[in-house]
């Protein structure tokens, strides 16, 4: 018997202390992980299930070890559970002809994207028309409220990349704002 | 400090994220500079409507059955889990106490002060004391549980007890310990023990959560509908099943879910397929979220999965980026699906079904690390597939943008291959169709009827009506000349779309499922890419086993021919997995390259699919590690490792060499087809010293060559100081074994991608 199996063992046998850690971290971050999940999966039932395998690994854990970064790892298994159902359902496709000649992509149709935005604030609006890169590090900056650090503990990106994602994506953000104001003012 | 209005260091300051001094430093920049203080107010305004905008998104949650299940399977799975160890718990008593008599008490003295959490192999003397102690704690709690006469509380105590153990390593109190001795003689009281226990001992039964104000209904709902433990276990104990050992065989699926609308998320059935508004849309998604699996501490994760399951339809997207002249998108380059793209030069094992190749050597673009090749592969041994007559329908698509040497001329030049390989039980057909009309240009022949095959391949355009739609036409022909015991498939060839030789996707799914019904079977090819519908041949794959290649150009087509017809692939075995785990003493760290977006953080994870492996099945895996006996980077060190440890763990490293300790262990579980029960195959592999670059195989430089490729392409922060040049002179060196001319065309591709960053 070696002594990495004792670690495990050790480390599998406190049941109570893991309800405790799930049960508060269900409560703390539940609807946060939901709403992170469906944001990248646009679904609220794969969110919800992909939500629901977090904390069903969440409870394997040793909880001594994983509460020192309890929200980082939650977000972590989260987002990379979102991207194995991603790949899982959509494979990687072929990217056709077309697509190589031109790589811009081209707009649905703009009535449509008119009304589904009606819907939403201004800002809203437009980050949605952020790449998904800095879409998801502005939301877990300003949604989620975490450092730079606990970003790049997430995403895999490193520090200095996260802050330089978040300036640009703001910077695009403010553009874009700008423009529409002035368009609105001069039809 | 100069600071321009545009710089990220303002963002951070404004977002709180900058050290004391550094704020110091910018806030005293802001107030001399009014364009910054403008820039500030702007940015200040637009995080205050982010913030108000996205908190009052609307509240999303888990439904309640899914907040009831969440805790009883993670109950369930762990009590499983303690059930195999208490087994091994046992086993470890005796040894464990026979260890610690023989460890001499200086030893002993020394360890003591460590107090590491994890212990490493030299600590085997204390290691033996603390096995003998969990040992009984484990089949102490173990018999309580099984009289069921345990309280909460009991259980509580005893455990809380054992962390404390390990982390303190009071010695003392463990002077002699005797095989007899009870658990609390063994356990030593200490304050710090006593505090930590009480909150959780005044507990008499579940901890009841203190609610918060704001979301409470949800989480005193939830306490309430959990099952107690007892109920958890009564009720679902007899329904886990696991393997012997510490095998995971099989998913244990322990309560039934609720019912929802989406369906499980591990199945891939066509509902969960989704119908994509616009390829272009999909692409993007995915391929803007990917991030490359990182390296693994050995110490925190000591075994890792393979996945079984690559594609390699990556490789084909690249080639034809560089081809048309453009650098292709760094999130569409998978660099395991490039590397299996290639054959490599893999001999059957005598002995078994799967045979694995390890190789090890030096990382040639970090050179302190070191590159593990792992390559696992099956074959049948009776080698009787040859033997097994085939009878092939071709549908070829004749339309016109396949009237060009590249496409049609490029089918009738490595046809030969599949010609060659036939003999007189073997039948073939062959269609072609246009449209929605189908023609027949020969057949059916024998297969030793080598000129006549060879000169209908050759001139397809010769051809007479058929009447019915192609592929209806083609699995009539298939049926016909049917042969019961052997191997039937009809071969759809197409540049356009796979449905439109069908009518309709319907049409074409039905009949890819009646057919496989009456055992024959249906391959989608592709030529010169980008035409085959992915949702519809995932669908095809799921729902009829159909099988898809691509063919874009004449290495691929020669390759289809001569391999994937000529030796039809039959299943061999099931639930295949691969686990890989590294000695925490030889290596520090690993990353398998590749597989960006596959769960990094847990690939030990019981709940992937295993997969089915056919005949002739090949995989290549890459590790890059970090050998512990290379030289202490400041960076790499861990969050609780201090340097006097680490070299202590590089001298240990070295002297393991050539030792009797494996660097690595290699844990196959199959289900062969037919038997009844799983086989599990174990490889070690000896710590040999490391071999040089010019000494490896060729497989091992073009595998290398290819990664490296793909993480210049990706950028990868792990890239190190690979170029072109050197990836290129790799892929030189595994010219050696290149049976359909790929590994050349790999060469040439990687100079064309060097004159088009020029």
């Amino acid at each position: 018997m070696d002594d990495r199996l004792i670690t495990r063992m050790l480390k599998r046998t406190d049941m109570d202390a893991r309800d405790q850690l799930v049960q508060s971290a269900m409560r703390e971050f539940e609807a946060r992980l939901v709403r992170y999940a469906c944001s990248i999966l646009n679904d609220l039932d794969r969110a919800r299930d992909v939500v629901q395998e977090t904390f069903i690994k969440l409870y394997q854990q040793d909880p001594e070890q994983v509460n020192r970064a309890l929200k980082s790892w939650l977000f972590t298994v989260c987002r990379n559970r979102c991207f194995d159902v991603m790949r899982k359902e959509n494979r990687l496709v072929l990217v056709p002809d077309e697509m190589i000649a031109s790589t811009r992509r081209t707009d649905e149709d703009p009535s449509r994207e008119l009304q589904r935005e009606e819907a939403k604030g201004e800002v809203l609006r437009f980050l949605e028309r952020l790449p998904e890169n800095q879409r998801e590090v502005i939301r877990l900056k300003f949604q989620h409220d975490m450092s730079y650090k606990e970003i790049s503990e997430v995403t895999n990106l490193s520090v200095s990349n996260v802050g330089f994602l978040i300036h640009t994506g703001l910077k695009r953000l403010r553009v874009m704002m700008d423009h529409h104001q002035s368009s609105e003012l001069m039809p | 400090m100069k600071i321009s209005p545009d710089d990220p260091i303002l963002t951070a300051f404004v977002l709180g994220e900058l050290d004391p001094s550094e704020f110091a430093q910018v806030e005293a920049a802001v107030m001399a500079d009014p364009d910054l203080q403008v820039a500030v107010s702007d940015l200040r305004g637009l995080q205050e409507s982010l913030v108000f905008e996205l908190v009052v998104e609307p509240e999303l949650e888990l439904m309640r059955e899914q907040r009831k299940e969440i805790l009883a399977i993670g109950r369930a799975e762990l009590l499983a889990q303690k059930k195999s160890f208490e087994k091994e718990a046992e086993d470890a008593l005796a040894s464990g106490i026979l260890n610690a008599m023989n460890a001499d008490s200086e030893a002993l003295a020394q360890t003591s002060t460590a107090g590491r959490r994890i212990v490493p192999p030299r600590m085997i003397a204390l290691s033996g004391l603390v096995a003998a102690c969990v040992a009984l704690t484990v089949s102490w709690v173990a018999s309580h549980w099984k009289a069921g006469g345990f309280k909460d509380s009991d259980v509580l105590a005893s455990h809380r007890h054992e962390p404390a153990v390990f982390a303190n390593s009071d010695v003392e109190g463990f002077n002699e310990p005797k095989a007899g001795s009870s658990i609390t003689e063994l356990l030593p009281s200490t304050d710090s023990l006593s505090t930590g226990n009480s909150e959780i001992a005044s507990l008499d039964s579940l901890p009841q959560p203190s609610v918060a104000g704001d979301n409470g209904t949800s989480s005193a709902d939830l306490v309430e509908e959990i099952p107690r433990r007892e109920d958890v276990l009564l009720n679902l104990n007899e329904e886990v099943r696991y393997g012997a050992s510490n095998g995971y065989w099989e998913e244990v699926s322990v309560l039934p879910r609720a019912p929802r609308n989406s369906s499980d998320l591990n199945s891939r059935t066509t509902e969960t397929l989704p119908e994509p508004p616009d390829g272009a849309e999909n692409i993007e998604k995915i391929e803007a979220r990917s991030s490359e699996s990182p390296y693994k501490w050995t110490r925190e994760y000591w075994t890792a999965e393979i996945p079984t399951e690559i594609d390699t339809v990556s490789y084909s997207n690249v080639r034809r980026y560089l081809r048309q002249g453009q650098i292709p998108p760094q999130d569409s380059v998978h660099i395991e699906e490039m590397i299996n793209y290639f054959d490599y030069d893999l001999k059957p094992s005598d002995d078994g079904m799967f045979g694995v190749d390890v190789e090890r050597g030096i990382c040639p673009w970090e050179p302190n690390h070191e590159l593990v090749r792992v390559a696992v592969h099956a074959s049948s041994r009776d080698g009787d597939t040859a033997k097994t007559p085939r009878n092939f329908v071709f549908l070829i698509d004749s339309s016109d943008s396949m009237r060009n040497p590249a496409r049609l001329g490029m089918l009738s030049e490595s046809a030969g291959q599949l010609v060659e390989s036939l003999g007189s039980k073997d039948r073939v057909t062959i269609f072609t169709y246009e449209g929605t009309s189908a023609h027949l240009v020969a057949g059916p022949l024998a297969g030793d009827r080598h000129e006549a095959l060879a000169y209908a391949f050759a001139n397809l355009d010769q051809s007479r009506n058929m009447a019915g739609t192609p592929i209806r036409v083609a699995f009539r022909a298939a049926r016909n000349s049917l042969i019961a015991s052997g191997e039937n498939r009809v071969v759809l060839i197409t540049d356009s779309n796979v449905e439109a030789g069908a009518g309709s996707r319907e049409t074409l799914v039905e009949l890819a499922k009646l057919g496989r019904e009456c055992k024959i079977g249906l391959t989608v090819a592709g030529v010169r890419g980008g035409v085959l519908d992915s949702t519809l041949t995932a669908r095809l794959e799921v729902e009829a086993d159909v099988e898809t290649h691509y063919l874009d150009g004449a290495g691929d087509a020669v390759r289809f021919f001569g391999k994937v017809l000529a030796k039809p692939a039959k299943v061999l075995a099931d639930r295949v997995s691969i686990n890989v785990e590294f000695e925490s003493s030889i290596v520090r760290s690993f990353r398998l390259i590749g597989f960006a977006n596959r769960s990094p953080v847990d690939s030990y994870d019981r709940r992937a699919t295993p997969s089915n492996v056919r005949d002739g099945y090949a995989l290549t895996a890459l590790y890059e590690i970090i050998p512990m006996a290379a030289p202490v980077e400041l960076n790499e060190m861990g969050d609780h490792e201090s340097w006097a440890e680490r070299e202590n763990d590089r001298a240990l490293a070295s002297s393991l060499v050539d030792g009797g300790v494996p660097l690595m262990e290699i844990n196959l579980r199959y289900a062969p087809v037919g038997a009844k029960l799983p086989k599990q195959t174990i490889l070690k592999v000896a710590n040999e010293k490391v071999t040089e670059l010019a000494e490896l195989s060729p497989d091992f430089q073009f595998a290398a060559a290819v990664a490296g490729y793909g993480m210049m392409l990706r950028e990868s922060p792990y890239r190190g100081d690979v170029s072109t040049t050197m990836v290129r002179q790799l892929a030189e060196g595994g010219l050696a074994f290149d049976p359909y001319g790929l590994r050349r065309e790999f060469v040439e591709l990687v100079r064309l991608s060097e004159k088009i960053r020029r």
